[in-house]
């Protein structure tokens, strides 16, 4: 290859390729318009303060929320994951009524995710709420556990559990969906060939379905954890007393007027997002190496 | 290596009974196809004595053994399937130890083994190559080879040979014989290619609707045919049939008579004893030429020498000498 190209040869190429470019301008310009010029507001807002990116470590709020978000993330990603794929091996299996069953898994993703948050909210509310109620002892069908009603939302611990089960349920059916076509891809032969050669379930899971649902689990790490990092309406419902990052965002921006820092904070967020998104891609690769080892 | 006996089989899906009570002895050491047309009931047969299916009733004997109740893993056979089913994100070398690994063998045995395969079977230099990134007669070898490296006493083949091309499917069919000839453990394998089956095998056996009709070496079955179903399966061209009113020769008039088309001579002239008919075309084949003749309403091949010239569309005489002459019962189509 010659190191540069005419430039009638490229007036050319280009000219014969106008058809193709043609179509890639409406993808070209949506991804400006959405993209671009965000990121470069962003970059501009965030630096337009007196808190430089780096110094944010310094506030205090942004700590916390951090650890907050860092531990929705952390515990509800591989939830949803482990979940779907529960559910995804168990719509798999074929039994009387599982068109029924695969519908009715389908049913959280189209309920709104406000609409599940406040129920859920209703339902754990204190001191009068239906679950304290039942962990009370109200109900004859349901022994005592608590003497005394379950505050729910005032501690981080559980209010953030909450939210994190909100978020689990909801989106369940994507990880579920994601995983099913994963398995369906999976020929039963190459299961029979493993079981002749001495493969029990549990090393066929491991040395055939795990490995090859990679790209698959792959997907929803990556999916799921920037969800979860940029969480916003289940923690705002659910945990108003312990913000995480999403949350926060809207605080600085509607509640303290601060613009600026709200931008530091949310680009603090895209990179957090860049740098998960990078390590589940390095340890899935990984572990799946380590599977496919002779 | 290891002799296998069914005795008694049955399988049934719902109301479909695919193998219908069926028998049959191998030897050790003894390469025995499977042979028949598609829903016969060989490739259950071959998936029950794998472990992969449970009989409805009969037993399946491994070396003297009862396997009925043993799980694949723990009845020493391996199985090659007809789509390989190779596993797709191991490499060769993956996929060879697979089973080994499974098994916990030691590093050194499981490298040892791998070397001796790709040896044995030429793949050297695809040791980490995906199966994606190999041929079909390659993707073949590494199946074979995933069997092999385990020592299995039975061999399980099913139709391994059906998805290569023709002049592929011709050379493995030559390696899969001096293969054998070299590991001589037992080997099952299944086909709906007569040829393949009589090119292979020791013995075969037909089967049909579940059932097997014969069991013999396929000189026995080519010459002495158990029934007209097996006459006209195994040998190509098939076997002409004509009844037995038509042939001056024969005395049983109710007898269906098959005669293979080597076993015809062909006249211009009238002949004695000879069938009357008109030659109608003429395949090439090299080595042989067959011509058709049209006699009323069926169309008996014939095989010519290869300097045997007959002109199309002429009336033509056909006779065969009489110990030629297959004889069917018409009714139950068993042998006379």
């Amino acid at each position: 290859m010659s190191g540069s190209i005419k430039p009638s040869s490229l007036l050319l190429k280009l000219k014969s390729n106008l058809f193709t470019i043609g179509f890639f301008i409406p993808a070209f310009l949506y991804l400006f318009s959405f993209f671009v010029i965000i990121v470069v507001f962003l970059l501009k807002f965030s630096f337009s303060g007196n808190v430089p990116l780096l110094h944010l470590l310094s506030v205090d709020e942004f700590k916390a929320a951090l650890w907050r978000s860092f531990w929705f993330m952390g515990v509800g990603t591989p939830l949803q994951l482990v979940v779907g794929l529960l559910l995804a091996l168990l719509i798999q299996q074929s039994f009387k009524g599982v068109g029924m069953v695969r519908s009715l898994f389908m049913i959280p993703i189209a309920i709104p995710a406000l609409v599940t948050a406040i129920i859920i909210d209703l339902l754990f509310s204190y001191p009068l709420g239906p679950i304290n109620d039942l962990l009370l002892g109200r109900h004859a069908f349901f022994p005592q556990i608590v003497s005394l009603p379950v505050n729910w939302s005032g501690s981080e611990f559980l209010s953030l559990g909450l939210a994190i089960l909100g978020k689990t349920w909801r989106d369940m059916p994507i990880s579920m969906l994601i995983l099913l076509a994963g398995l369906h891809s999976i020929e039963l032969e190459q299961y029979e060939a493993a079981k002749t050669m001495g493969a029990r379930s549990w090393q066929q899971f491991k040395y055939l379905t795990l490995p090859l649902l990679t790209p698959a689990i792959l997907t929803i790490l990556i999916l799921r954890s920037i969800e979860n990092w940029k969480e916003f309406v289940f923690p705002f419902v659910l945990a108003p007393a312990y913000p995480l990052l999403g949350v926060l965002i809207e605080r600085l921006y509607h509640v303290e007027q601060n613009p600026a820092l709200a931008a530091s904070v949310a680009l603090g967020l895209v990179i957090l997002i860049a740098l998960t998104t990078l390590i589940f891609t390095t340890i899935t690769k990984m572990v799946r190496k380590y599977l496919v080892r002779v | 290596m290891a002799e296998v006996k069914l005795k008694n089989l049955t399988k049934r899906f719902k109301d479909v009974v695919a193998v219908d009570n069926i028998s049959l002895d191998i030897e050790d050491g003894e390469f025995l196809t499977l042979v028949g047309p598609s829903g016969c009931g060989k490739s259950t047969t071959l998936r029950a004595v794998a472990g992969l299916e449970n009989p409805t009733a009969g037993d399946i004997l491994i070396d003297g053994q009862r396997v009925n109740p043993l799980p694949p893993q723990k009845r020493h056979i391996s199985m090659v399937f007809q789509s390989y089913a190779l596993f797709p994100h191991m490499s060769v070398e993956s996929n060879l130890a697979f089973g080994l690994k499974i098994r916990k063998k030691s590093l050194k045995h499981k490298s040892e083994k791998v070397k001796w395969a790709i040896e044995l079977l030429g793949l050297s230099g695809f040791e980490k190559r995906l199966p994606k990134e190999l041929s079909g007669g390659q993707r073949q070898r590494v199946a074979l080879g995933r069997a092999l490296v385990l020592e299995p006493k039975v061999l399980l083949l099913d139709e391994p040979l059906s998805n290569l091309d023709a002049k592929l499917r011709l050379r493995m069919r030559t390696e899969l014989k001096r293969l054998h000839k070299k590991i001589k453990t037992t080997i099952i394998y299944v086909t709906h290619d007569q040829a393949e089956a009589m090119t292979l095998s020791d013995r075969l056996a037909v089967m049909k609707d579940g059932k097997i009709l014969q069991v013999g070496t396929p000189e026995e079955i080519y010459q002495k045919p158990a029934d007209i179903f097996c006459a006209g399966f195994i040998g190509s061209p098939p076997m002409n049939f004509v009844s037995g009113e038509r042939v001056p020769q024969v005395e049983d008039k109710n007898a269906m008579v098959g005669i293979r088309p080597e076993d015809l001579s062909i006249s211009l002239a009238e002949t004695k004893d000879g069938i009357v008919g008109r030659s109608s075309v003429t395949e090439t084949l090299g080595s042989d030429n067959y011509l058709y003749v049209d006699i009323s309403d069926l169309l008996i091949s014939v095989r010519l020498k290869p300097e045997e010239k007959i002109p199309e569309d002429k009336p033509v005489w056909l006779v065969a000498r009489k110990e030629k002459h297959h004889l069917f019962d018409k009714s139950t189509g068993r042998r006379v």
